[in-house]
């Protein structure tokens, strides 16, 4: 065997090596560096399943992380709708109302910390093409509280069509309603009553607001916001 | 394209299906939908009334317009299921609209309904519009006015209104009977419901006491003393001469028809102790009896399927109401709250089995429902003088009864809104009457 096949061989053997350990690396490691385009309007849902679910390892793997330190109960709770228990303040722990902490810009955030400020990344521009927010908002409070501000309810006998109305709304960055739409608009009893609940929800907030959070700054106010309508008899 | 890069397309499509995949199950549920826009669902129990608008008539007969506003309003109001929006607030041209409706202008102020009308010397023309279906008409009714009371085409016109809505008829012109005390004697009165026409049935100085309207309404059955013992009578609506129908000795009171009109249901005390029977209603002959009690057995209600009578007893202690099978048997306590309750009456509602009744609570006495399936309990007076002896409109959305020393009021049956007083002077013993006949 000539020189010249003998290298031949070797970096074909070379490259079948390479390969044999590459290929498996790119198919069960995260996605993160790969090049493709993102998933264009779904990106906030793209993000939260790409952070919160990646994918198992199929083969055994050698730990290279630490094992997560145990979490002690330390009295906070992690659910941010529960409401802090009423306590009445103990004259003896009463402190000075303004007590300035020299060292406040050294501090961190914290992970708890209220979303306060401007976003540090870009959000882009209302979109009025795109409806709906995605998953991300579900159960969130602020959404919650929109929902109560909404007020929805109907008469008994309010009449319903075949499709439900869905009434959407736009929000800005502060709060503020600017703006309603109908995506679906009925004829009917509850479309009235729908278009008059969206109305009423715009006047409240525009007049009293309440400033969309970081973590949902983009999926709120990049797109419109959306109501399915729907009413049930009580019989 | 080598090897190599095809591989990675080919694994972010796998991954693209499946993230593509998980989406649609994760909006399956049709709660999240990004493509079509439905993010949240927003689902209301159908509650409370439905705003209506009355506007008056603003041409024709100025007088007859505002009558006609008039009992529509009120028919509207007591009927159970509108809120009547007041006219203070309209936004609306009306005599640029005419018969028409401009549906913004009543968007504006909260109106689902619209009723207009246009009343001339011949005929009185109703349209009702739903603002959601725009400036075509859901409903038209025209009504001669020769020889028609004007109140009675209103009337007619309002049932249209509230059978089309609900599917039931309505209760606007029906009657209601009520004893009138006086110093010395008491009198069996009929009025329409809203007051109007009210006139006297029984024609004797005598006491007469708890009428109660046959099943067609053509008939009135109350216990009068003319011949000196509670005796029961029944005679025609419209008054006239009683025919003497239970005369036995001691008690022949409180009688409630069978649901088919052929049989009454009534305390008599002929065996020495007050107890319910049931009599032919054509000759008194007693059919049988209901209850057989050392107690106190009065007041008995016929349930409007015919299967049951309700009725009050102080078998337990003091008075309590209690319901027996219409071919008798064993009674069972229905109602436990206080320990007075008296004057049960059934609700005419299908699929229902709802009674009201007095109560007393904290020296008052007020008007409750209790549906007798589910226990529920529902106020329907409170804090405004005594309230006894109810009576449910025919459509059962609505009940009177009387206020000591005030008068007849009516109630929406489900515990909203406030009663009406429609008749004023001393009352008891109130009997609504049934629907009326187109």
């Amino acid at each position: 065997m000539k020189n010249a096949e003998m290298h031949m061989l070797a970096a074909m053997g070379a490259t079948l090596f390479s390969a044999a350990l590459v290929v498996p690396t790119v198919w069960f490691t995260d996605a993160r560096a790969s090049s493709g385009p993102p998933l264009g309007e779904m990106e906030s849902i793209e993000a939260s399943l790409a952070y919160k679910k990646p994918n198992a390892p199929k083969q055994p793997q050698k730990q290279k992380q630490a094992p997560n330190p145990e979490v002690k109960p330390d009295g906070v709770s992690r659910d941010e709708t529960k409401k802090v228990d009423d306590k009445k303040p103990d004259p003896k722990d009463e402190k000075p109302s303004k007590v300035v902490d020299p060292l406040a810009k050294f501090h961190r955030p914290q992970d708890d910390d209220t979303d306060t400020g401007t976003p540090t990344e870009s959000i882009g521009a209302f979109d009025g093409s795109q409806f709906g927010i995605g998953d991300v908002t579900k159960g969130d409070p602020y959404f919650q509280r929109l929902v109560v501000d909404l007020a929805w309810a109907a008469p008994e006998l309010a009449r319903s069509g075949a499709e439900a109305p869905v009434g959407c709304v736009r929000i800005t960055a502060d709060g503020k309603i600017p703006e309603t739409t109908f995506k679906v608009k009925g004829d009917d009893d509850i479309a009235t009553l729908a278009e008059t609940a969206l109305s009423d929800l715009k006047k409240k907030r525009t007049k009293d607001p309440e400033e969309v959070p970081t973590h949902l700054l983009k999926a709120l106010t990049t797109k419109w916001v959306c109501f399915k309508f729907t009413a049930k008899s009580s019989d | 394209m080598g090897m190599f890069q095809v591989h990675r397309q080919v694994v972010r499509l796998i991954r693209l299906g499946a993230l593509v995949a998980l989406l649609t199950a994760v909006a399956g549920g049709g709660a999240v939908r990004a493509d079509d826009g439905v993010v949240i669902d927003v689902n209301a129990q159908k509650k409370g009334t439905y705003p209506i608008a009355v506007p008056t008539a603003s041409e024709g007969d100025a007088a007859v317009a505002r009558e006609v506003t008039q009992v529509q309003t009120f028919d509207f109001s007591v009927a159970g299921v509108f809120k009547v929006l007041d006219p203070q607030g309209f936004l609306a041209d009306l005599k640029a609209e005419g018969l028409g409706i401009n549906p913004q202008k009543w968007k504006d102020v909260g109106a689902l309904g619209v009723v207009k009308f246009k009343a001339t010397a011949t005929d009185i023309e109703f349209r009702l519009y739903e603002v959601s279906k725009g400036t075509n008409p859901v409903l038209t009714k025209t009504y001669k006015r020769a020889g028609s009371n004007t109140r009675q085409l209103v009337h007619r016109w309002a049932n249209e209104v509230v059978k089309y809505y609900t599917g039931e008829p309505g209760f606007f012109g029906s009657k209601i009977a009520f004893t009138v005390k006086g110093k010395k004697a008491s009198a069996i009165y009929a009025m329409d419901f809203d007051g109007a026409g009210a006139y006297s049935v029984s024609n004797n100085s005598s006491t007469n006491i708890l009428p109660a309207y046959s099943p067609s309404g053509g008939q009135i059955a109350y216990t009068s003393f003319m011949r000196n013992n509670p005796d029961l009578y029944v005679g025609a609506a419209g008054g006239g001469r009683p025919k003497k129908i239970s005369a036995y000795q001691g008690m022949n009171t409180g009688a409630t028809w069978s649901p088919d009109g052929s049989k009454l249901a009534l305390t008599l005390s002929k065996d020495g102790n007050p107890d319910i029977y049931v009599i032919d209603a054509s000759d008194g002959k007693v059919l049988r009896r209901i209850t057989n009690d050392k107690a106190i057995d009065t007041s008995p209600a016929w349930s409007p399927d015919g299967s049951s009578i309700a009725f009050v007893s102080d078998r337990n202690g003091g008075p309590q109401i209690f319901v027996v099978s219409a071919a008798g048997g064993g009674a069972r306590q229905v109602s436990f709250n206080g320990s007075y309750n008296t004057t049960p009456t059934w609700s005419p509602r299908a699929g229902k089995k709802i009674i009201a009744y007095t109560t007393r609570d904290g020296g008052r006495y007020d008007i409750v429902t209790l549906d007798l399936d589910t226990k529920a309990m529902v106020r329907i007076t409170q804090g405004e003088g005594n309230n006894e002896e109810p009576s449910f409109s025919p459509n059962g959305r609505a009940i009177a009864f009387a206020r000591t020393g005030q008068g007849v009021f009516i109630a929406n049956s489900d515990g909203t809104g406030k009663a009406l007083k429609v008749w004023s002077g001393s009352a008891t013993g109130v009997d609504w009457g049934p629907a009326p006949k187109d």
